[in-house]
């Protein structure tokens, strides 16, 4: 009788323990492998390391969200034809060439509607897969040179432009990182008013999610801004972006990061992610979930010589250190700010010295 | 006949547990100033329609209206103070998410916010829980407290952890409590069998109210408050980092006769704590942390006399660490939540015994230790 109520007793209190799932990122890492390839009809389009998301295909008609300041994209299509390419999010300079094996295919500049938007038309031969590159002259440069960081926007979408005009206004921002949290609840229509609102910045800005991108579904995010977890290289300098918003990095993604540690040793790493594996305040935990896996994720950030950790979530300004990597949160735009620590709407400057210095991390306020 | 003791000191919950064994009759399972539990007290008649009635009111609306069941039932002094419990965890609960949102989780207020959040959330948990025990539970509850715990208890267990960032499985996990008087030390240890990991724990306690050994005074019920340090040594060798913690809790029982003879035989568990870490990653300096661990339980006793008998226990824990580590929820949530859990004492006579628990937050933990209090125990 004891046992058999306490097992009852046991299984009718086990429902709350279903609360927890344990793969709650998983889907968003699989999605984010999809990030960048697509076909419609006769045609077909690969991005490398799906660094843009594919906005529309339709025959004749490509457009892209750049994640990335170079762009190498595969396009075929069995018809061939005049194929018009757009890409949003893009360097102001970039330049896009197009080859079919050694041989070069011309492409026009045929509209140039925002600093960060332009829209190219090309011929593509019948069946052949032409690969569209788009580079920015300084991609390789080694001289000095500087990008911005800001995360946390969130519901205050309708005073963002003050951050825009601030950051138009600093001088040498190549381009700007937003460590997530770009929304309230990351609605189709808050995503495209996101996109919408950063027409007016002269330089593009690559994202990775935040926790209030899941508030709606967490399939959106990738349609509009591509992929959580990516990493490119400019200037010597690599950028790993992960996605932390779940308050873990699902297990696929600790695969990728082993890679991208080992490529980017001998370069300045900068990581950036929203949810930091450690809060500076403890008892907030505004972090990760498990500080076993924080502690693992910093070991490996360690262990790959990064060089520099950026977060956001918290809407403060800290700079700190975890497992010896200097870290700042900047969660200062414009979501509920943290009170009584004198800081606000901001967003900071990142100073990079080639081959291997940060020589300045600078807040810029923006109140 | 002696209970548990608190050698479920594995993932450092704290929440000493102890079933046990009081005479029958003994002050031990009355509720204060009523007849002794295992008496089977008189209650008044229910007709099974209105048990049933009671009871699904406790479901609904009772999820929203705590106490309702006990309404029904006819026992509105309790189901009034659980209706009024649910206000004061709902006010603390809102309350604190306000002051989160209000001082946008300020650092220098975040502390006394979640701890009064826990706090909130606990007492909304164990007032429901509460109410649909009373409605559910026989004549006289589930079960008796103890009148006294043993001077030693030993385990040894096998755990399985299923996280998936982390590759150890199975751990081996033995333990052991000492007790004198009023004073309790438990040291216990996890060791991973296919991954190097380990973790080491060291409570020591100090008991203000309670049941204790034999030897100190009766306690009139399982209610208890007690004061507990603890340290904690984990090494993820593999993973080339450990995290060592220091910690200080302020932790009690109430058994929940004291608001109502339908709830005897059920317990309530409040702990309020600090921790300090350290970690080290590869050979780098120590960089330190602090977490909070407030944990509250809901848990009934069961068995009031002869074998078998133990108790049961649904727990929150909002620590961090260890190999449940914070619950991960889909949507806006993960991240300051901490993890949930089950614990099962069942013992089969005065010396064997079976502790059972499982925990779901980072990772799912499951642990069967084998219990034994050495013959000199009383």
């Amino acid at each position: 009788m004891i046992l058999r109520d306490a097992l009852l007793a046991l299984l009718a209190l086990t429902a709350p323990l279903a609360l927890s799932c344990l793969d709650v990122a998983e889907g968003r890492a699989r999605r984010d492998r999809e990030v960048g390839k697509a076909s419609q009809g006769q045609a077909r389009v690969a991005v490398d390391e799906g660094l843009a998301a594919i906005r529309r295909l339709e025959p004749g008609e490509l457009s892209l969200w750049a994640s990335a300041p170079a762009l190498s994209i595969r396009l075929t299509d069995e018809a061939g034809g005049p194929w018009r390419v757009t890409i949003e999010n893009m360097l102001a300079d970039a330049e896009l060439s197009a080859r079919v094996g050694d041989e070069r295919v011309p492409v026009e500049l045929v509209d140039a509607p925002f600093p960060t938007q332009r829209t190219f038309r090309l011929s593509l031969p019948p069946g052949a897969e032409v690969t569209l590159s788009l580079r920015p002259p300084d991609a390789a440069r080694r001289e000095p040179w500087r990008f911005a960081v800001f995360a946390d926007v969130q519901e205050e979408i309708d005073r963002v432009q003050d951050i825009y005009a601030k950051m138009n206004e600093a001088e040498g921002v190549r381009f700007a990182l937003i460590s997530g949290d770009l929304t309230s609840q990351g609605s189709a229509e808050q995503l495209e008013r996101f996109q919408r609102e950063m027409k007016t910045l002269r330089v593009p800005c690559y994202a990775t999610l935040g926790n209030h991108e899941l508030g709606t579904r967490d399939d959106l995010y990738h349609e509009w801004f591509g992929r959580g977890n990516f990493r490119f290289v400019f200037r010597g300098v690599q950028f790993t972006m992960l996605d932390s918003a779940s308050a873990t990095i699902d297990p696929l993604v600790y695969g990728w990061l082993d890679g991208w540690l080992a490529e980017g040793q001998e370069l300045l790493h900068v990581v950036t992610m929203h949810l930091a594996p450690l809060d500076p305040v403890g008892s907030r935990n505004g972090a990760f979930a498990s500080r076993a896996e924080a502690n693992k994720l910093l070991t490996m950030l360690a262990d790959g010589r990064v060089d520099l950790t950026f977060y956001g979530h918290i809407h403060s300004f800290y700079a700190f250190e975890n497992a010896g990597i200097p870290a700042y949160i900047s969660g200062g735009g414009g979501a509920i700010p943290e009170r009584l620590d004198g800081i606000g709407r901001h967003f900071v400057t990142v100073d990079v010295e080639p081959p291997g210095t940060i020589a300045q991390v600078a807040v810029v306020r923006v109140d | 006949m002696t209970a548990p003791a608190q050698a479920d000191t594995g993932e450092g919950e704290g929440a000493p547990g102890s079933p046990a064994v009081a005479a029958p009759g003994s002050p031990a399972m009355a509720a204060p100033g009523e007849p002794p539990a295992t008496a089977a007290p008189a209650r008044k008649d229910v007709s099974t329609g209105r048990r049933a009635l009671a009871a699904a009111g406790a479901v609904f609306p009772g999820v929203v209206a705590h106490g309702t069941g006990h309404l029904i039932l006819g026992e509105s002094r309790t189901g009034w103070t659980l209706l009024a419990l649910e206000g004061a965890g709902a006010g603390l609960a809102v309350g604190g998410v306000a002051g989160a949102a209000v001082s946008g989780a300020s650092r220098r207020v975040i502390a006394p916010i979640v701890l009064a959040s826990v706090t909130g959330v606990g007492l909304f948990g164990i007032s429901l829980l509460a109410d649909l025990y009373g409605v559910l539970a026989p004549e006289g509850g589930t079960g008796s407290p103890p009148s006294s715990l043993p001077w030693v208890e030993t385990q040894l267990g096998l755990a399985y952890v299923h996280d998936p960032t982390f590759a150890y499985r199975t751990f081996l996990v033995p333990g052991m409590d000492l007790r004198l008087s009023s004073l309790r030390l438990s040291g216990s240890g996890w060791f991973g069998l296919n991954d190097d990991n380990a973790r080491l724990r060291a409570e020591a306690a100090h008991r203000f109210i309670g049941p204790g050994t034999p030897d100190g005074p009766s306690a009139a019920d399982g209610s208890f408050l007690e004061l507990e340090g603890a340290l904690t040594h984990h090494r993820y060798t593999s993973d080339d980092f450990s995290i060592t913690t220091g910690e200080v809790t302020l932790q009690g029982r109430l058994d929940l006769a004291h608001i109502g003879r339908t709830l005897r035989g059920s317990f309530a568990e409040m702990g309020w704590g600090i921790a300090i870490e350290g970690y080290r990653n590869g050979g780098r300096p120590f960089e330190g942390n602090e977490l909070l661990i407030p944990h509250f339980a809901f848990g009934m006793y069961l068995g009031h006399a002869g074998y078998p008998r133990g108790e049961a226990k649904v727990v929150y824990g909002h620590r961090h660490d260890g190999y449940a580590g914070g619950a991960k929820i889909p949507g806006l949530g993960s991240g300051v939540p901490g993890h949930l859990g089950l614990q099962g004492r069942l013992y089969a006579s005065p010396r064997w015994g079976l502790l059972a628990d499982v925990q779901a937050g980072s990772a799912y933990v499951g642990r069967l230790s084998l219990l034994f209090r050495p013959g000199d125990s009383p």
